[in-house]
Parts: structure tokens; sequence; C-alpha cells
């Protein structure tokens, strides 16, 4: 994890996402796919929009391979059922008419835009970075509390569950003999491993709260906010509200 | 700084119970000095070291207590209404519970008690560090705390609360996993710490509670049927006996009060200082 | 019957050894008593008796079967396995049934026996019908004993069963073990309580850093001196003021 310093300002990382949703809306699919390239380089490039773990960074390369397939699917149905201006490519007596074309590549750049920068932002984000940080901006310290308790128990179930399946397969149980037997196991296990986690996450509330976890001292850790971050997120927030009135003006005008 | 722990006339009782979970406690313990909590399962160790904590009233508010408790200065009657984190820490019985899984590293975890406070910077990991050293455990630093032995979570479990520096420190059977090395670093970590933290522990047998405590109390379903010091057990042991640890001590002390008479005692508790 | 392990090495893929060479046998009728720091390897070792894990080097056998070539299921009508962590193995929702899984699982003719006589000797009748999860720790440790028990199997290995424990059940557990020793079923435990189990230790082992620094007898590891030391471990205080006392 690195340290504090070299982090980037969770405030700004909104905003950047925030900025991208505002383009995917306002702007038009060159600037969206030349905006997708740049998300793409920002996980590359800027620390703190870097994957938190392997699993993060192969989802994200899983989204890329999926998304590109998706785009030529949405591209190719809208423009064989949207007819309209010139007929790019016949094939097997099939055309792509070009204004279906563009509509299906404005669709599908709005939506990877929107979903890039949605997964981009909670692959580097450490999720209990991001509830921290709620609770920094008034989101109620309970409900923190609950999001914390549940996020533990949702990371630690495949680990308890495959450490049951162990158990019950020493007792003689053929668990993981077949798909049949294991997910039938896992219906008879899921109930009560719920309930009993229920149960300790109700101690588990107990020894946050005697740890001072919703006290007073509480404190974010971050509190090194750099100057230049902030200014980012400000520029970030006034070009978004910017675009939003163009477009705005845009659609009075016309 | 360690605060002095009083219970006079201490009664609890759960909503929906019959019969009290404790009866009519008065115990005392000077300040910068261990309290031994001793006896079975359901005895009502657990629920008297929560309610000095604060825990009990908040998560039982409609429960019936009489009497009063005093920390330090402060005076309760019957007992606080609140959680005094730091001033009193407590920590649960159930140490794969303690440790919040909120943080990847047993370092980070103990640093979390600290964050929550207002404490933590850069310079304090060395605190940690070194706490870890005192249980054997600096080893652990790094790794994931879900990873590890009941011995080990144990004691990750202990050091979170023991970063706070309490000034009371309130804890549930921190012994039920250790081997008897692990128990003899906690107890020179607990003879260390006495004049910063004030310590009640609980244990359902004696053998650690010879080695560490000032004050030793035995409860037997809610009541308490002795406080005094170790001589004092010992001279008595023959009323206790589901505080024996095992076949093995009863023999001794039979043995040993046979060689050695009134001198059994201070003979025993002389033996165990050289361990 | 008979476990043999010969010459066992394991490591998880890509890391260092977690367990190196070790050799050792068990009849039943023994118990052999499993010691060690923690992080030593000997969680791994009872997991490489039932075939959860496979050794990378070297082999055990249950009896005639080798458990690299045999599932665990299979494996599990001969050996019993404990973990350390209850809330890891318990999932039934009243302690009978939690008991009953292991018998009904492996086909026992005899399953309500089993389960009846296990609960009895775990002490656990009158709670029978409670949800494992209502009961003190203590006795859900009891449970998962009880549950192991109920396999009807030669050998019972447990992972530190007197964690967590009071009085009452660690005397529970001392007299199961008496009496089912008398029966012929041997045990493999690890457990840092010496106190409770040396005197029904057939043999003990010594685990440090993965390998074995001692087999023998009790006797000879509290005569030994310096094998405990060692390993990071000590004897039990009860033992050391016995010496320090000059006491027979």
């Amino acid at each position: 994890m690195a340290p504090p310093d070299m982090r980037l300002d969770l405030k700004s990382k909104l905003a950047s996402v925030f900025f991208l949703w505002v383009c995917a809306f306002t702007l038009d699919w060159p600037v969206n796919a030349t905006l997708i390239l740049l998300a793409i380089l920002l996980r590359y490039v800027v620390p703190g929009f870097r994957p938190t773990s392997q699993r993060a960074a192969r989802s994200i390369v899983a989204f890329m391979s999926y998304s590109t397939l998706i785009v030529l699917i949405v591209v190719s149905l809208n423009a064989v059922l949207l007819p309209g201006g010139d007929v790019l490519l016949i094939v097997g007596g099939i055309g792509f008419h070009e204004s279906g074309a563009l509509f299906g590549l404005r669709t599908a750049c709005r939506l990877v835009l929107l979903s890039l920068s949605v997964l981009l932002f909670f692959a580097s984000t450490p999720i209990r970075e991001f509830i921290r940080f709620l609770q920094g901006t008034g989101f109620p310290p309970q409900l923190g509390l609950v999001l914390l308790l549940t996020l533990h128990f949702l990371e630690q179930l495949p680990d308890r569950i495959n450490q049951i399946f162990a158990a019950q397969e020493a007792r003689g149980s053929p668990v993981r003999a077949n798909v049949v037997s294991r997910a039938r196991a896992f219906v008879s296990i899921l109930f009560p491993l719920v309930l009993s986690s229920i149960s300790e996450s109700i101690d588990r509330g107990q020894a946050l709260e005697l740890r001072g976890f919703l006290g007073q001292g509480q404190m974010p850790v971050f509190e090194n906010r750099r100057s230049d971050t902030s200014l980012l997120t400000m520029s970030l927030i006034l070009l978004s509200i910017a675009l939003i009135i163009l477009r705005i003006l845009n659609w009075l005008i016309a | 700084m360690a605060h002095r722990v009083i219970l006079e006339s201490f009664s609890y009782q759960y909503p929906g119970q019959v019969t009290p979970a404790l009866a009519d406690i008065s115990l005392a313990v000077p300040k910068g000095q261990c309290c031994a909590l001793l006896g079975p399962t359901s005895a009502g160790k657990t629920t008297l070291l929560q309610s000095i904590s604060g825990i009990l009233h908040k998560h039982h508010a409609s429960g019936f207590a009489s009497g009063k408790i005093v920390i330090g200065d402060e005076s309760y009657a019957p007992l606080p209404e609140e959680i005094q984190f730091p001033k009193i820490a407590y920590a649960l019985q159930d140490p794969y519970v303690q440790i919040s899984g909120v943080r990847e590293t047993v370092l980070d975890e103990i640093r979390f008690t600290l964050e929550n406070l207002g404490r933590w910077d850069s310079s304090t990991d060395d605190s940690i560090l070194s706490l870890l050293r005192h249980l054997g455990i600096d080893h652990l630093a790094e790794r994931k705390p879900t990873t590890l032995s009941g011995g080990e979570t144990q004691r990750v479990a202990l050091a979170t609360i023991l970063i706070a520096e309490p000034d009371v420190l309130l804890l549930d059977e921190p012994l039920t996993a250790l081997d008897y090395v692990a128990q003899d670093r906690l107890s020179d970590l607990f003879k260390g710490i006495k004049e910063r933290s004030t310590i009640l522990f609980t244990d359902t047998h004696m053998e650690f509670a010879l080695a560490v405590a000032d004050v030793i109390v035995v409860l037997e379903k809610g009541r308490m049927v002795f406080s005094g010091d170790r001589k004092g057990l010992l001279d008595h042991i023959d009323s206790f006996e589901s505080i024996l640890p095992s076949h093995q001590w009863k023999e001794l002390i039979r043995t040993v009060k046979v060689s050695q008479g009134p001198e059994a005692t201070e003979a025993i508790l002389k033996a165990m200082e050289t361990i | 019957m008979r476990i043999e392990s010969k010459n066992v090495s394991f490591s998880y893929p890509g890391g260092p050894d977690v367990l190196r060479d070790l050799s050792f046998a068990i009849e039943s009728g023994e118990f052999l008593l499993l010691v060690g720091q923690n992080g030593a390897g000997k969680s791994t070792l009872l997991k490489l008796l039932n075939g959860l894990l496979k050794p990378t080097h070297g082999s055990i056998s249950i009896g005639e079967l080798d458990t690299r070539h045999h599932a665990t299921p299979l494996l599990a009508g001969h050996i019993s396995v404990t973990f350390q962590n209850p809330a890891d193995q318990i999932f039934a929702s009243t302690v009978r049934e939690e008991v009953a899984f292991s018998p009904t699982n492996l086909r026992r003719a005899n399953a309500r026996e089993l389960t009846e006589k296990a609960l009895a000797l775990c002490n656990l009748q009158s709670v029978a019908s409670h949800h494992p999860y209502d009961l003190p720790q203590a006795q859900r440790k009891l449970v998962t004993v009880a549950g192991a028990l109920a396999a009807g199997t030669t050998f019972l290995a447990f992972d530190e069963p007197t964690a967590g424990l009071s009085q009452i059940e660690r005397s529970v557990l001392d007299q199961m073990v008496t009496h089912l020793l008398n029966e012929g079923r041997g045990f493999i435990v690890v457990s840092h309580d010496l106190e409770l189990f040396f005197r029904h230790a057939t043999r003990v082992a010594v685990l440090s850093r993965g390998g074995l620094t001692f087999t023998g007898k009790t006797r000879e590891l509290i005569e030994s001196g310096t094998v405990l030391e060692e390993a990071g471990l000590r004897l039990p205080t009860s033992f050391q003021i016995k010496r320090r006392l000059k006491l027979p």
C-alpha cells in the first residue's frame, strides 16, 4: 500500500469520475473515445489510479476485452437495424448503414466511458478508504460501521465456505466431488453461515465500538491534503459545470 | 495514568432473567495493581468486566443494576453508561472477533486503534513494533490477520487494545490459546505496564493469577466467594477446587503441604517466582 | 491399524517448506502428542493426515490407504480431524444434527448410537437440541470434538482441543480420552496443554520450524533438558515447581 502522501485525494478521484460522466453525456463519440483511451492511460500512469490488487487489475483487463466485443456488437446491430446515410458495408446480403453505425458508436462509447470510469475508481480505491472518506464527509458513522461489517463478511465468505467444505469432507461428505454436490452443500450451509456471521458481526461491532471507532477522537488519516489536488478537484468540477452549461445552451439555441 | 477500580455492593440482572448474574460484589483494586477474576464459565466474570467498561449498559440498558462503581475519581451509581476508550479498555473473549478485519496487515490493524484515537503518525510505528516484540509476534507485522493461528490471533487482539495505554485494562480470558512461553511473556508485559494501567483479567484457573495478580477474586454463580491475595488463596485452596488448574496441581499442593506444613504456600510462591 | 508417515515434506505452491522430512508412526490404542510453537507446521500436518493437503515429498498411509491416492471423504472413514476454530466447522442448527453429520455421511449402520454416545462422552446431552451458537464458546469447542467422535473412526486427530476450555470441559476431555484409548482408538493431538496430555501420551513429538527435533516417551522429554527450550516451549508450571522444590 502506497504511503498516504503519494495517494491521490479521494475528492480528486471522485471529481475525475464525475467529469468523465459529464463528458459521456455531453460530448460526442470522438471525444469520448479519446477519453476512454485517456482513462486507460490513467490506470498505468497515475499512482492514484493503479489497481490495489491483482484481482482488481484482472477485472480491468477483463472489462476491456468484453467491452471491445460489446462495442462491436452494439455498432453492428445499430448499423443493421437503423437505416439512413451511406451503406458502409454489405455482408451476406445485410447492409451496414452509416447513421446506424454512428449512433451505435455514440451509445457504445458513452456506455464504456461511464462504466470504465466507475470501475477504475473502485479498482484503485480500497473500499475501506472510501467508507472512511464518506464518514469524513458527514456520512453517518453507524452506517459506515454497518458497511464495514458487511464488507468484512462478504470478503470472508469464500474462505469460510471453503473451510466448512473442508471440514465436511473431513467428516466423510464428498462435497467437492462434482458441481451438484458442491451446489447442494453450498445451499445447506449458506443460511446457517449467514446467521452465524450476523451474530458474529454484532460482537465485532461491539469490539469496534470498544476501540473507539465511533468515538470523538476520530480523525481521517490522510491529513496531507495537497493543495494542488484540491486545485485539480476544483478544476474538474468547474470544467464539468461548463460542459453542462454549454450543452444546455446548445439545446436551448437549437 | 492508572486508576483504582472499586465496586461497592454491585449487583446486575439481565433483562428477562430470573436470577442475578452478579450479586452484591464488593472489591477494591488499588491503582497500578493487577486483579485476577477467577471462576468457572458463567460465574459472572464477563458481566463484571463489561459492567466496568460501559458496554453492559449500552447493550442491555433495561437490565437491573444496583450498587456503585468507582473508577479513579469518578463515581458511577450504579454503573458507567458510556464507553470511555481509551481511559477504560476492554478486550473481548473471542480474539477472532476482537480483530476488526478492516485492515490487511497486523501492523495496520493495530494502527487502526491509534487512528480512531487521533493518535497515529509515522513515528508511532516504533512503539507498535516494540509492543509486538514484547508479545513475541513482531515477525507477524506484515501478515494478514485472518491467516494467523489461535495463539497468534489472541496476541494480536491484545495488542490492538494494549497500544492505547489505557488507565484501566479489562481483559476477558486473555490466555485461552496461549502456550506457557507466550503466557510468560504476557506475565512480564503485565508487570511492565501495571504502573500505567490498572489491570483486571479473567481466567478459569489460578495458575497465571499466582504469577501476576496482586488481588484475586473468585466468583461462583455470580457471588464473590473469595477476595484476597495469592497467599490467602493458596492457604484456602481446599475450598476452591474449581479453580485448580489440574490434577497435577492438586497433587503438588497436597505434597508440599505434607512436606513443608505451614511454609507450604510461601514455598510454592517462591518457586513460581523463579520460573 | 497403523498410521505411518515416511519422510514427508510439504510446501504450498511457490512457498518454502512448511514441513521437512517427517517420519513417525502410530498404532491404534496409542496417543501421539504433537507439540511446537505457533507456525511450526502442526496444523498443516493434521491436514496432511486426512488428505486435505497432499505431501510434496514422501507419503502418509492410513492403514493400507496412501493419502496421496485417495480423497478426503474416503480417508475420513478411518481418521477424524478437528480444526482450531469451531466457527470454521459448525454449520447445523442443533447440536445433535451437527454431531450426527459424520456417522450419517459415512453411512454407519449404528449412526444414531454413535451420535448419542459422542454426546454423552462430551457431556452435551442436556444441550443436544440447542443451537450451537447459543452455547458458550467452551461448549461449542466440545461440539466439534463430539462431531469427530461420532464418526466412529479408529483414529482421532485434534488441533488444540483445550484452547478456550474451562476446567469442567478439560476434565470431560480428559475422561473421554481415557475411555477411548481403552477402547483401542488412536489419538494424534496438537496441544500446548502438556499438563493435561502428558499422562495420556504414548509418545511426544516436538516440531520446531518444520522438522521433528524429538520423538520419544514423555519421561525422556521431561528429562532431556533443552529440547523444549530449543523449540520455544517449556514444561508446565506444576512440573517446574516440583523440580524446584525437589519433590518426587
